[in-house]
């Protein structure tokens, strides 16, 4: 009642004590009516509080006990580190230790992880937050990721496809195909027509779990869809089967511009050279293919997810031949031409179509999971600076002994990316790739070349990854070097790239902390 | 129970020192770390040819470091007593070099030194002058409360509702104003009532409280020759003009015993950080306010740890209600409890209130610790309760704090310390296991 006057002021609601228990009534003194209102305020206010009673509530459950053990309390700044995003190499490693010890957070932690962890961490921090994590996490819905129960039944997946955000309904579609695949088709389509491009796109991803020839009706139509985007995406889910039109018409266009050569069109031809080759006793020539993509674009074309339009700096024919190589499972080749991939990518050598093909057959190998095609490509690729670059999204379908064999390679010749290309052989590192990299890494603080790319991310890769006893005998020499440019000496790049250095005995030292609280 | 790294982050003067004092507790940062039973040192490498020397009193957790930071404590003494919390057994015991036995005996030095200037005679007082100062002051106090009596009018004519859109310049104006006339008390109150201003959908109920404490106060000053002089002592206290230190210890009580320091509240205003230590006595059971100011990042001249506790006589700002103290002479650190001394239950806690407001009725603040309470939300507010569901409302803010409290307390009860202010509790620390845990906003 005070209150509203106060809030509306004197100069628009009457002053008016009536209903103000009479013991304040009897004790204000005269005043201006302002002035009078603020003293029944703070006399009121002295009344109430000295006359205070407790509310009631209700107290709800409290968490359950849990036996796990805590992480901990030396652990703890290095944890608030990583949650700052201070050592996003190296905190995957140590979360899956923690997971695998059981280990959950300690309490006060865990609403700075619930309300900061970024959404790509979050899976790495939800294992840790316990029975106490858990329990927390419902009183807030932002926390949701923090309950996320594993499995989900299909019902409650068809709840948040109706009326969940974007992205939770495209995870519900997800898991509601991996349950229940037709349903899940036949949901997407009913709303099909109504999303939005961007929406689309996100969701014909998600046909991707438990494709089947069942699909095939709805993606051949996406494959009208306004958005490229969505036309490609689909063009892509198609392909995997193996009996859709769109795969039998791809691999017919590409048979049509690719050949295998007949012997008398040998590279050097049955001109001069090929004769000199013959009487030289070259043996017969290596197979060669012939290559001649077309030159005219076709229209119907964007119907199976072509686009037509080359990115600056590619030319229009080989942008075309790169697609439809794509979208062709690599395996097709051998059949057509009977030969195994490492001989077709010999074959291929010299060719003006060279750099189209082979960025083609990556695509195609990554979309098909062929492991045997991607470790051809792989070692084909590797053998060359301007080529090597291309390998990247092979590395997870090669097998550990090919990648361990290529990382030793690329270590020998110096290679740019080294450090993605370690960071895919799997932990602990078998023996040989251990002492390559430690004998490089020595070499590598031994000459500090601050210029080299590639010594730096080997010393970083090490620094990383090298068990620690391994690194035992580099520290000297690694301390020394940051020694060395502290007391003014060493070149100007080394000087301004010292903190790298400062950085791996960081790291090294952090890691030496984490395994002495959390063994391996 | 040793030093946690929590209490060390309460020592950091901002978060960036914090920080960096985190990323210095690496072990290859320190040519030399070692300790003794009064002291912990070492070297830590900078940026320059020569390591900086860092050395910390283990008594209170003062210290000295020699590089050029203006922030005290620097990042590098964070840095050691992190790593000194974190791995102890990295810190081992040594004799202590010239360095460090120099400067610890400076400072035993100083503080005797302090202590005799406090015992001496007091200077002559030129009796005459005093008396002028003290009229100009009354004159200029005079002006403030009728000014401050213009203002609150045109504020309750205008009403809270057309206040709230006024800029943070309305109040400070105001209050800056108070302090011209030497009221600062007054211009604390106002200050905290502009940040409340929109915070919460209750502000409206909670600012007009304070501004009838305001009024209240006011009408008080007006009164005070008809005022016992008890009160008469308080109410200057309340308006801000407090006795001297040098007066305090002359003439407050004293009471002797050992001080646990139940949580700490750090205020910024304008560039100063007001620190409010609450401490309670471990036979007397008496409650005490401690008020320390820094300049932007300096240090507190006593460096405070939450959950500490230290033997000292503390003397009292005379008044109705005993709470401001200071302490007198030198403190001596005890090892660090594992529990609130003392608990109230709610109902205990509301008779104690009343009790309070029947002889100080500005109360502010008070300090208590509860024994047995548990934190929840009910979706809209913040709660604490006792197991037979008897409440008390919880300041919405700071909410990270509270957060931090339900994530502790899992929904069973704990002994819980903070303040109660404007009709609600601010929770300061509690104790899980036997452990010291810090709430606050720095928590």
């Amino acid at each position: 009642m005070i209150l509203q006057q106060a809030l509306l002021g004197s100069a628009n609601a009457p002053l008016s004590l009536a209903q103000l228990p009479p013991q304040i009534q009897d004790c204000l003194a005269p005043a201006t009516a302002e002035l009078q209102l603020l003293l029944a305020a703070g006399a009121l206010h002295l009344y109430q509080e000295a006359g205070r009673l407790p509310h009631r509530v209700t107290l709800p459950a409290p968490a359950e006990h849990d036996g796990s053990p805590l992480l901990p309390d030396s652990l703890l700044g290095l944890l608030e580190q990583c949650l700052a995003g201070q050592w996003d190499e190296i905190w995957p490693q140590w979360a899956a230790r923690l997971q695998r010890h059981a280990y959950c957070l300690p309490p006060a932690r865990l609403a700075a992880v619930l309300s900061r962890a970024g959404t790509a961490q979050q899976p790495l921090w939800q294992p840790l937050l316990g029975t106490r994590g858990r329990w927390l996490a419902a009183h807030q819905a932002e926390w949701a990721w923090g309950l996320h129960a594993p499995v989900g039944t299909a019902v409650d997946s068809a709840a948040r496809w109706l009326d969940g955000a974007p992205a939770e309904r495209v995870a519900a579609l997800q898991q509601w195909r991996s349950s229940d695949a037709a349903a899940a088709r036949s949901a997407l389509a009913s709303v099909w027509k109504t999303e939005k491009a961007e929406q689309r796109l996100d969701l014909i991803h998600t046909l991707a779990a438990g494709l089947g020839v069942d699909d095939a009706a709805f993606l051949e139509a996406a494959l009208n869809d306004r958005s490229q985007g969505v036309r490609s995406a689909a063009a892509r889910l198609l392909v995997r089967l193996p009996q859709s039109d769109l795969a039998q018409r791809l691999q017919q266009r590409a048979r049509q511009w690719i050949a295998l050569a007949p012997p008398e069109a040998s590279p050097l031809g049955g001109g001069f050279l090929g004769k000199l080759a013959a009487r030289l006793g070259a043996g017969p020539a290596a197979p060669a293919l012939l290559i001649e993509p077309a030159s005219e674009w076709d229209k119907s074309w964007s119907r199976d997810g072509l686009v037509e339009q080359a990115p600056a700096g590619e030319g229009a024919r080989s942008f075309w031949l790169r697609q439809v190589l794509a979208l062709i499972p690599p395996a097709c080749w051998q059949q057509h031409t009977g030969l195994a991939p490492a001989a077709l990518l010999q074959a291929l050598h010299g060719s003006d179509w060279q750099e189209a093909v082979l960025r083609g057959l990556v695509d195609a190998s990554v979309l098909f999971a062929d492991g045997a095609w991607a470790e051809a490509l792989a070692v084909q690729l590797s053998r060359q600076t301007e080529t090597r670059a291309l390998v990247a999204p092979l590395w997870p379908l090669l097998g550990s002994e090919c990648r361990v064999t290529l990382c030793c390679a690329w270590i020998e010749v110096g290679a740019a990316d080294l450090s993605s290309a370690l960071a895919a052989c799997t932990l602990p590192w078998p023996p040989v790739l251990e002492s390559t990299v430690q004998r490089a890494a020595r070499q590598a603080l031994q000459e500090p070349d601050a210029r080299n790319d590639s010594a730096l991310e080997l010393l970083g890769a090490a620094a990383l990854h090298l068990p620690l006893a391994a690194l035992q005998p580099l520290l000297p020499l690694w301390n020394d070097i940051v020694q060395r440019v502290e007391a003014g000496h060493g070149d100007w790049h080394l000087r301004y790239r010292i903190s790298l250095f400062r950085r791996h005995l960081e790291l090294i030292e952090r890691r030496q902390q984490f395994d002495k609280e959390i063994p391996p | 129970m040793p030093l946690s790294e929590e209490q060390v982050m309460a020592l950091a003067p901002d978060a960036q020192v914090a920080a960096a004092g985190r990323k210095l507790a690496l072990a290859r940062s320190w040519g030399l770390l070692a300790k003794s039973a009064r002291a912990v040192w070492g070297e830590c490498q900078g940026s320059g040819a020569k390591p900086y020397q860092v050395r910390a009193d283990l008594g209170d957790y003062a210290a000295k470091c020699s590089c050029p930071s203006h922030k005290f404590p620097c990042k590098h003494t964070i840095g050691m007593l992190v790593l000194l919390a974190q791995q102890p057994a990295l810190v081992k015991d040594d004799v202590e070099p010239e360095w460090v036995s120099a400067w610890l005996d400076k400072r035993a030095d100083s503080a005797q030194r302090k202590q005799a200037r406090v015992d001496e005679a007091p200077a002559e007082v030129d009796a005459e002058a005093q008396r002028k100062r003290q009229e100009k002051r009354g004159a200029r106090m005079e002006d403030g409360l009728a000014a401050l009596e213009l203002w609150l009018g045109d504020l309750a004519r205008r009403g809270l509702a057309q206040i709230a859109g006024e800029g943070p310049d309305f109040w400070d104006k105001q209050a800056a104003r108070l302090v011209d006339a030497q009221l600062p008390g007054l211009a604390a109150r106002l200050r905290a009532l502009a940040e409340d201003v929109g915070s919460d959908e209750h502000w409206p109920a909670r600012v007009l409280a304070g501004l009838g404490q305001l009024a209240l106060l006011l009408q008080a000053a007006k009164n005070r020759a008809t005022l016992p002089a008890g009160l008469v002592t308080e109410l200057d206290l309340q308006l801000g003009v407090a006795l001297r230190e040098d007066e305090v210890l002359a003439h407050g009580d004293r009471v002797q015993d050992c001080w646990q320091v139940l949580g700490q509240q750090i205020d910024e205003v304008d560039h100063l950080r007001v620190r409010r230590s609450w401490l309670a006595g471990r036979s007397s059971g008496q409650l005490a306010l401690l008020l320390h100011v820094a300049v932007n990042q300096q240090a507190f001249a006593l460096p405070l740890l939450p959950g500490m506790a230290f033997n000292a006589t503390l003397a009292f700002w005379p008044g109705t209600l005993r709470q401001r103290a200071l302490i007198e002479g030198e403190i001596q650190s005890v090892a660090l409890p594992e529990v609130f001394w003392h608990g109230c239950s709610i109902d205990d806690h509301l008779q104690q209130q009343a009790a309070a407001l029947a002889v100080q009725p500005w109360l502010r603040r008070l300090p208590l610790v509860l024994a047995a309470v548990i934190p929840l939300f009910d979706g809209r507010s913040w709660w604490l309760a006792e197991a037979d569901g008897s409440a008390l409302p919880v300041h919405p803010r700071p909410a990270a704090a509270l957060w931090n409290w339900l994530a502790l307390a899992g929904g069973r009860p704990h002994a819980v310390a903070g303040e109660w202010e404007a009709g609600a509790f601010r929770p300061l620390a509690l104790y899980v296991d036997g452990r010291y845990q810090l709430l606050g906003e720095g928590a």
